[in-house]
């Protein structure tokens, strides 16, 4: 498997941000990878969130289903599944440094206009309390042609994403 | 030219209890992938465990290594297991077993295991044949120190395994 760098976003200290775009960097019906890395907020606590681009618009139409079973450190692994939510969700255990959240969350037919969008994620994080994840597959049930990526939180504690926070996306070959 | 790039290649052709990957993990990356494939011994089934190695060449033995994982298991129930300030991520890699065919395989990415400013975070998915049955992992894992990891040892719990094959990548990423 090879994987080619499409987009990237590194954090940078004193331009901490809530949200980030990688845009018009979805182009062909390959498989693509969007890794996150080190991601960190200003504050303990919020949720870390993903949701198609086209071009710079978020597509928030509540028609994403999710599944996931939540490994965790502390305790029985809880299992959820949804249907017509706006989001798919990384993690609601965001906090600062060194508790982190890592991310590989792979992307199927985002560009096609033809079939519904796809995803499979895992995750490995620590909330400050005990190491935790999601194994996650989900789909938007809608046949627009993505051609980027969004990723938030709501963790408004030193500006959101802090220094260090990165997110990478590769196509597929 | 890819993005991953591949570090190290190490051949297991005779019995070990450990094999120690050392010296993959620097500057150049943040993110790694490993892939362990046809792990076997010649006694029977046994857990494939983790630990880590730090810049000086020790293994990291302190109880710093929390995990977590669900056994996808085709003769039973799933399996949840978990710990926390245990020595190492066990069951990490899944199992070996001796008989014909019965290997271990699988699949880990590790993140910022050579920062001194991160913890060093894993997930790990495998798929292992052993007393004629199929096992799965699914599987997480922090290390709670900040120490720099510069690689990493593979503890075969029972037994003396005596094949496989473990490649290391690098996944760049350009500025």
């Amino acid at each position: 498997m090879g994987l080619i760098q499409v987009a990237n976003s590194l954090i940078a200290s004193g331009s901490e941000v809530q949200s980030v775009k990688l845009e018009s960097c979805i182009t062909t019906d390959d498989v693509y990878m969007l890794v996150g890395n080190n991601i960190i907020v200003g504050g303990a606590g919020g949720i870390c969130d993903i949701q198609p681009l086209v071009d710079s618009t978020i597509d928030t139409t509540s028609n994403i289903d999710i599944a996931w079973i939540n490994l965790n450190s502390s305790g029985s692994f809880q299992k959820f599944g949804n249907a017509n939510q706006d989001i798919w969700r990384v993690t609601d255990g965001m906090n600062l440094t060194p508790y982190a959240t890592n991310f590989i969350m792979y992307l199927y037919n985002w560009n096609s206009s033809s079939e519904y969008a796809f995803i499979t994620m895992e995750v490995t994080s620590h909330n400050g309390s005990n190491l935790r994840g999601y194994q996650q597959g989900g789909v938007k049930t809608e046949t627009t042609s993505f051609n980027g990526v969004e990723i938030h939180t709501n963790q408004t504690g030193g500006g959101g994403f802090q220094a260090g926070t990165q997110f990478t996306l590769y196509k597929v070959v | 030219m890819s993005n991953l790039r591949l570090i190290n290649e190490t051949l297991v052709t005779s019995a070990v209890s450990t094999v120690s990957v050392t010296d993959v993990f620097s500057a150049d990356f943040d993110i790694y992938k490993v892939t362990c494939e046809n792990f076997s011994n010649s006694t029977g089934a046994q857990n494939i465990d983790l630990k880590f190695i730090n810049a000086s060449g020790s293994v990291i033995t302190s109880s710093e290594y929390d995990w977590a994982y669900l056994r996808l298991n085709d003769y039973a129930s799933f399996t949840e297991a978990r710990n926390t300030n245990d020595t190492n991520w066990e069951n990490f890699w899944g199992k070996d077993d001796s008989a014909s065919g019965e290997t271990q395989n699988a699949v880990a990415y590790f993140f910022n295991p050579y920062s001194s400013s991160s913890y060093t975070f894993g997930l790990v998915q495998s798929s292992n044949a052993l007393n004629s049955q199929l096992q799965g992992i699914k599987g997480i894992g922090v290390l709670t120190e900040t120490s720099s990891v510069t690689g990493f040892q593979i503890v075969f719990n029972s037994y003396a395994s005596n094949n496989g094959k473990i490649r290391t990548y690098g996944l760049r990423v350009d500025s």
